[in-house]
């Protein structure tokens, strides 16, 4: 089940993103394979600083160049290579095809226009339509996310909502243009728990009834269980493990990811035993001179002479399950 | 609004108040006398310079001097010039055109310099372009009005001789010529207020540029598929505007009080001159009024620019 198709949406290919600070070259992706089928949803999960953002980022090519470069890999949309791609192009990509949702909602809009405009601008510059056409088609998508009193609410500024409320605007403005991908970067990181669930079933019901794929990046397990067809774990820039969700959640190949679902908080053992939330020890080692070997082998409860030696590739443990790890 | 403009405007009667009392204190204390030239004339004998003071109330106590004055004032009487005998108003307005035509091209010139060369040099940091801009706004307000002043005037006035370097208001000329002799004569005032003011907001429209481009709803703009150009105009430079404006209201009294430095130098006969010689003539009329309407302007300007500021930022309420 869950293989990828033989045509996927998007297919990264072995991306590499450098940036060059005062300190050196930092290979923040560095050969990540990602693919995202039509309609599906993929998780890609990993601690901060390990390359998700950044990956998310390039697929749109928003991250800053210069610092930032594209070294070496393919993006492919449908097919066809959005790296030597130039800006004039890209840009109608943006929002149209592929669109994306960020972290911070409270600072994502733009604070001096009302939430209509920004939605409005977006339909606008994409499907020319009029301003009036526009205006209802916001009016239409604030209702479309479960904003109460559209109408009115159209003409407010983003100051005059709360946090998950703007995070539903910006859903809303990303999908007003009816994308075929949504990227979602970390969009519920920055609320409360109660909010997050809300974006998450939103989130899920939007892809519902408009049938778009979802790539969601993500450093919480539970969001990752709970959404999840496909998962792609990254660690310091490089995927380590893929599978389907089930798959990953009960048979993990990689300590990483192993670590990662051992460190989800469970009510139910603090609650009756005398049980420590475990945690992976150690941080991220410097993408500006990751150690040769396993990445992850510092961490590593099982880490070996031969994983420091030399880079484990990602291979094909069961089918449509992968991972680099020798064990 | 209207609640808060009608407070804003009490408001600012006690503030007007307070300041004519602190001028009107400060002008009484000031050593000097208006009639000091007729006490070294030893033609005027001293009783009737003693009955000249007497006739203008400058022997009465400061505290009733003061109501004297607030109560013309608050007529419309704004008392006439010891010098010259010409009524004060009169005076300021006769200044007033020469003052608001130089330093007001002056101003907006700066802006016309400061605000197209900020915004490119923010959205290019640190390339060529962003370093000679900033190393010549640095240079240019480094440098005081009366050098550069100085130097116009060796190199165009004469060196090359192109421009008169003194500012006159006789000109017999009429129709276009006499509009040509205006233009030439105001060319080398303008240029040095401007482009010092221009350096000045050059750097900081560049420094609020660079503050809204790095901010997370520009790369919300980028993502939606906007022409570069839009995303400058309207996501980083209408946002970065709002200091921008409050800067430049602040600055308008400016225009009004006249730069008296520059004045001086191309003796433009401006507000700021007038109050240089009332200065240096114990005009004590003239030098109130100046300064009063001066102070007037400032709390004025303050005003426009909390209105302005929040037209600019629907953030901002008036309550």
């Amino acid at each position: 089940m869950n293989a990828v198709a033989a045509d996927p949406l998007l297919a990264i290919r072995d991306l590499k993103v450098h940036f060059s600070t005062d300190d050196g070259m930092v290979r923040a992706v560095d050969g990540v394979n990602i693919e995202v089928g039509r309609g599906e949803t993929v998780c890609v999960v990993g601690e901060s600083g390990c390359g998700k953002t950044v990956t998310a980022m390039t697929v749109l090519k928003l991250i800053a160049m210069p610092p930032g470069r594209i070294a070496g890999g393919q993006i492919l949309w449908q097919g066809r290579d959005l790296v030597p791609l130039k800006t004039e192009a890209m840009r109608s990509i943006r929002a149209k095809e592929i669109a994306i949702v960020f972290q911070e909602p409270m600072t994502s809009l733009n604070p001096v226009y009302t939430v209509g405009d920004q939605i409005a601008e977006v339909v606008r510059q994409q499907e020319k339509l009029g301003k009036r056409a526009a205006m209802d088609r916001a009016i239409e998508m604030l209702r479309l996310v479960h904003i109460p009193n559209p109408q009115r609410r159209v003409h407010d500024y983003p100051h005059q909502f709360s946090g998950g409320m703007r995070q539903r605007v910006m859903i809303a403005m990303a999908l007003s243009c009816n994308p075929k991908l949504l990227i979602a970067d970390e969009p519920t990181t920055a609320l409360d728990v109660t909010i997050q669930a809300q974006i998450l079933d939103l989130l899920a019901e939007m892809k519902e009834r408009l049938g778009m794929a979802v790539m969601l990046i993500t450093h919480a397990m539970g969001v990752v269980a709970e959404v999840a067809q496909r998962v792609v774990v990254m660690y310091a820039g490089k995927v380590v493990e893929e599978a389907p969700v089930r798959e990953l959640f009960g048979n993990p190949r990689h300590p990483y990811t192993q670590g990662l679902i051992r460190s989800i908080p469970r009510l139910d053992l603090a609650a009756t035993e005398h049980h420590r939330l475990e945690a992976i020890p150690g941080t991220v080692p410097s993408l500006l001179n990751p150690p040769p070997g396993c990445r992850f082998a510092a961490r590593c409860r099982y880490a070996t002479d031969e994983c420091r030696a030399a880079e484990p590739p990602l291979r094909e443990v069961a089918p449509g399950h992968k991972a680099a790890c020798i064990l | 609004m209207f609640q808060y403009l009608i407070r804003r405007l009490l408001i600012a009667i006690p503030s007007l108040l307070g300041i004519s009392v602190i001028l009107f204190t400060v002008l009484a204390l000031a050593p000097g006398d208006p009639f000091e030239e007729l006490a070294t004339n030893p033609a005027i004998p001293p009783e009737v310079r003693a009955n000249l003071r007497a006739s203008l109330g400058m022997d009465d106590p400061i505290h009733l001097r003061y109501v004297a004055w607030l109560t013309s004032m608050l007529r419309g009487e704004w008392g006439f010039s010891f010098v010259s005998r010409i009524p004060v108003d009169q005076l300021i307005l006769q200044r007033l055109p020469t003052t608001i035509i130089v330093i007001g091209a002056s101003q907006v010139l700066a802006l016309a310099i400061a605000m197209p060369v900020g915004v490119y040099a923010a959205t290019r940091p640190y390339s060529l372009f962003d370093k000679v801009a900033n190393t010549l706004a640095f240079v240019g307000f480094s440098l005081p009005t009366f050098f550069t002043g100085l130097l116009l005037i060796m190199l165009f006035s004469i060196q090359l001789g192109w421009l008169p370097f003194v500012f006159r208001t006789d000109i017999e000329a009429t129709g276009w010529r006499w509009w040509w002799e205006m233009f030439r004569q105001s060319i080398m005032p303008i240029m040095v207020l401007g482009l010092f003011q221009g350096a000045a907001w050059t750097r900081f429209v560049r420094s609020a540029v660079l503050d809204v481009i790095r901010l997370d709803h520009v790369t919300t703009a980028r993502s939606k598929g906007l022409p570069e150009s839009v995303i400058t105009l309207k996501h980083v430079v209408r946002n970065a505007m709002i200091p921008v404006v409050t800067l430049v209201a602040l600055q308008m009294p400016v225009v009004f009080g006249g730069a008296i430095v520059t004045e001086q130098i191309f003796r433009v006969p401006g507000i700021g001159s007038l109050l240089i010689s009332a200065i240096l003539a114990n005009d004590t009329p003239v030098i109130m009024a100046v300064t009063f309407v001066f102070a007037t302007l400032v709390i004025f300007f303050n005003l426009l620019a909390d209105i302005l500021y929040g037209w600019l930022d629907p953030r901002i309420s008036y309550r």
